[in-house]
């Protein structure tokens, strides 16, 4: 006779989070656990020895392919909030995906929405003075620069796009429905910045702000229009596109700097650093804050970091 | 529609109640003869206060900050005790922390009075009290929700007895070079059996009560080694002669980490009625044992008859050099000299705690079609699954960490895997994670 298998049931023991603990803290009633999701940060699926590895299949079989994923090692528990569960495990019912939706940033749908060539990243005016230093090049708008003040006149912004990127699916196909993402949740630093909406500059609603002083906006669409659009561009040669397949939506957004950094050196001297920039045959001395905004999709789990510099000319 | 959270139904979360125990054993040296004494306050790991109301036993130097508190010692007299003497300097101190403790631990009655501590916790039907008590606080650190009945256990050395006048009274055989030089009286009290007689009529919660229950003479050479018990005595397996004997040493206050124990364990031993049986060794190499006659006595009918051999009845020593008896001791040293008597005479101190553990276990299941795929970037090459080969493969992800999301999307809690768990559509897993609070 032979033992039962009672390896399908495991138990593990949790450790409250810093924002679990402030909640429990309250006592508002506002720690209240209603939802799980499972997570695999640790994990490099291309250690997956099968065929689309660049080493071929495992010689020994399929058994095999994830042997060096079981080897992982796995971490202790971040109790830091923003630390923990990046990547999600996704549930879609279908099995027979062989494409998920991905998140890029789109810097060709025009000039506004490129990154600075200089810095690889959006870079964030936050006041008018450094608007107008870093916001032109001999009378032309710079590359990647968004205005923090001056945000509804001129500056850039920051295009995501959605969809599979794939050229084996033309573009010319509607995505399915079930991996078209509808929310976005963009996660900002909120001591440096706030999100606005691109046409109007309409501030966006903050959804909560944590422990960490990330602001966290939730953006639907349908609801939010001035953010979450769908991607109606199907041509696969389209020159403005940079998801291959169908697409799905795009989320657009603007900054608006935060009064401490429109008005105040203190976080520069604290979290930034010193720099100097020539803009027309002229030097500028400048302060600088490297942050990242972290944009999500609600329903597909995805999320692409975007590297944003933050300057205020001295 | 894809998804990367689950709600939990109302069936999947349990909340349940856990006591953990740990031992909690200190042995004599920790308190006496490992560190200072409290004169060199540098190296003492015994905190003496200018208040002169407790002292403090840590279970290293006080000063050093990896110190760890293990208990407070006091003294306490109750306004009918024949020690309360009105020239005693601290006698007021000695007053006042027994009502202290008293109106905390047994309460007032009906007229607003503090009731003394009562020997057998029948208050109501009066009885003997313990006018006189050595109080020892353990520390909230090593209590923890409150010490387990049944497990209190505190050997004393109640009295040494010069090898002059402490041979044993059994005639052992043994050859042996070496011989004893002094024999220590070794007393131990416990609450053992109050896991099943403990009283609830305090305020202060459940108690138990302290009995005497080996009593055993141990032959120590001139080395301070300790050889085998010259003689044995198991208080519950007294000669029937002796039924009735008050072997009563206390009371334990199991949420109140509080030991109120009586200081007439230490009195000195009068030779009366009464016999018993006990061993004799030879000192040494060898060995012998042999039977002989064991005299008991009793203290005023206080406490039971102990080994009938005469023995040093001093206890207590105080800094100019005076030898006190216990009840001399209380009568004339101040709070933290009496603290320093039983501090020296404590062999071994031992009990569990319990500590309360209120959790809550999220069943998180997740069926066979549920989190199949991921959103980790390694997941993709461009948007290609890496896992796939073809639409006909089976999706495969692995599981490392499990987050607990409020309504809002909050991560409230982590709970983490040993290693990646495989999920795939062919199986299906039920997740246990334990919250404790």
């Amino acid at each position: 006779m032979a033992f039962l298998d009672n390896s399908g049931d495991i138990i593990l023991d949790a450790v409250l989070t810093d924002t679990g603990r402030a909640r429990l803290a309250k006592g508002d009633g506002s720690f209240k656990i209603t939802k799980f999701a499972l997570g695999d940060d640790e994990i490099d699926y291309a250690l997956y020895r099968n065929k689309n590895h660049p080493d071929g299949a495992h010689p020994s079989g399929s058994a095999y392919y994830d042997l060096d994923i079981l080897m992982t090692p796995i971490l202790e528990a971040f109790t830091n909030n923003t630390s923990s569960m990046k990547s999600k495990l996704i549930s879609v019912p279908r099995t027979n995906l062989l494409y998920l939706p991905v998140m890029k940033v789109n810097e060709v749908v025009n000039t506004q929405t490129a990154m600075s060539p200089d810095f690889k990243a959006f870079v964030c005016a936050v006041d008018r003075d450094s608007e107008e230093v870093f916001g032109y090049t001999n009378d032309s708008p710079s590359q990647g620069v968004l205005f923090g003040e001056n945000s509804t006149e001129a500056g850039g912004y920051v295009r995501i796009d959605q969809g599979l990127d794939t050229t084996e699916i033309s573009s010319r196909f509607v995505i399915d429905s079930d991996l078209m993402e509808t929310q976005y949740i963009i996660e900002v630093d909120n001591r440096f910045a706030s999100i606005i909406s691109v046409g109007n500059a309409r501030p966006a609603t903050v959804s909560f702000i944590d422990d960490d002083n990330v602001a966290s906006y939730y953006l639907s669409h349908g609801t939010d229009t001035s953010f979450v659009l769908e991607n109606t561009e199907r041509e696969p040669e389209s020159r403005t596109q940079v998801i291959s397949g169908p697409r799905g939506t795009y989320l657009e957004f603007k900054l608006r700097s935060s009064l401490e950094l429109n008005t105040s050196r203190y976080l520069f001297d604290m979290l930034g650093n010193d720099s100097k920039v020539e803009v027309d045959g002229q030097q500028y001395e400048y302060q600088f804050i490297d942050s990242i905004i972290r944009v999500s999709g609600a329903t597909t789990g995805y999320s692409v970091d975007i590297p944003v510099r933050f300057v205020k000319v001295t | 529609m894809a998804t990367v959270f689950k709600t939990f139904l109302n069936d999947d979360i349990a909340t349940t109640r856990t006591l953990l125990h740990e031992a909690i054993p200190i042995h004599g040296g920790i308190l006496a003869g490992t560190y200072a004494e409290p004169v060199d306050a540098e190296n003492s790991n015994v905190k003496n206060y200018p208040h002169k109301m407790f002292q403090s036993v840590y279970d290293y130097p006080f000063l050093k900050s990896s110190a760890n508190h293990i208990f407070d010692l006091s003294v306490g007299l109750s306004s009918n005790s024949l020690l309360l003497a009105a020239d005693d300097p601290s006698a007021q101190k000695k007053r006042m922390i027994y009502n202290q403790f008293a109106q905390v631990l047994v309460g007032h009655d009906t007229t607003g009075g503090i009731l003394p501590f009562d020997e057998d916790g029948n208050i109501l039907e009066g009885g003997d009290k313990l006018e006189e008590c050595y109080v020892v606080s353990v520390a909230r650190l090593l209590n923890k929700d409150e010490v387990k009945k049944g497990s209190f256990y505190l050997t004393l050395d109640v009295a040494r007895t010069p090898e002059s006048l402490a041979s044993s009274s059994g005639e052992g055989e043994g050859e042996g070079e070496g011989a004893a030089v002094s024999r220590r009286v070794r007393l131990t009290i416990s609450d053992e059996g109050s896991q099943d007689d403990y009283r609830v009529n305090s305020p202060a919660g459940d108690y138990g009560i302290l009995k005497c229950r080996t009593y055993e003479v141990v032959p120590v050479d001139a080395n301070g080694e300790e050889g085998s018990p010259t003689c044995y005595v198991n208080y519950d397996e007294l000669p029937a002669e002796l039924d009735g004997l008050d072997i009563r040493a206390g009371l334990i206050y199991y949420q109140a980490g509080v030991v109120v124990l009586s200081p007439y364990i230490f009195s000195s031993f009068v030779s009366t009625s009464g016999e018993g049986e006990g061993e004799g060794e030879g000192e040494g190499e060898g060995e012998g044992e042999g039977e002989g006659t064991v005299s008991w006595s009793g203290i005023n009918g206080k406490l039971p008859g102990l080994y009938c051999q005469q023995s040093d009845p001093v206890m207590f020593q105080d800094d100019r050099g005076g030898r006190f008896h216990v009840d001399d001791a209380f009568l004339n040293l101040e709070i933290p000299e009496c603290c320093d008597g039983l501090r020296h005479r404590i062999n071994r101190l031992a009990f569990n705690n319990t500590t309360e553990l209120n959790s809550t276990i999220y069943f998180c299941r997740v069926n066979h079609n549920d989190f199949n795929y991921s959103s980790n970037p390694t997941y993709l090459d461009g948007s290609k699954i890496r896992v796939k080969e073809s639409t006909i493969d089976a999706p495969v992800s692995y599981i490392t960490t499990v987050g607990l999301y409020s309504s809002d999307n909050e991560l409230l809690a982590v709970a983490k895997l040993s290693e990646s768990l495989r999920k795939d559509p062919t199986n299906e897993l039920t997740l246990r994670v334990r919250l404790d609070y």
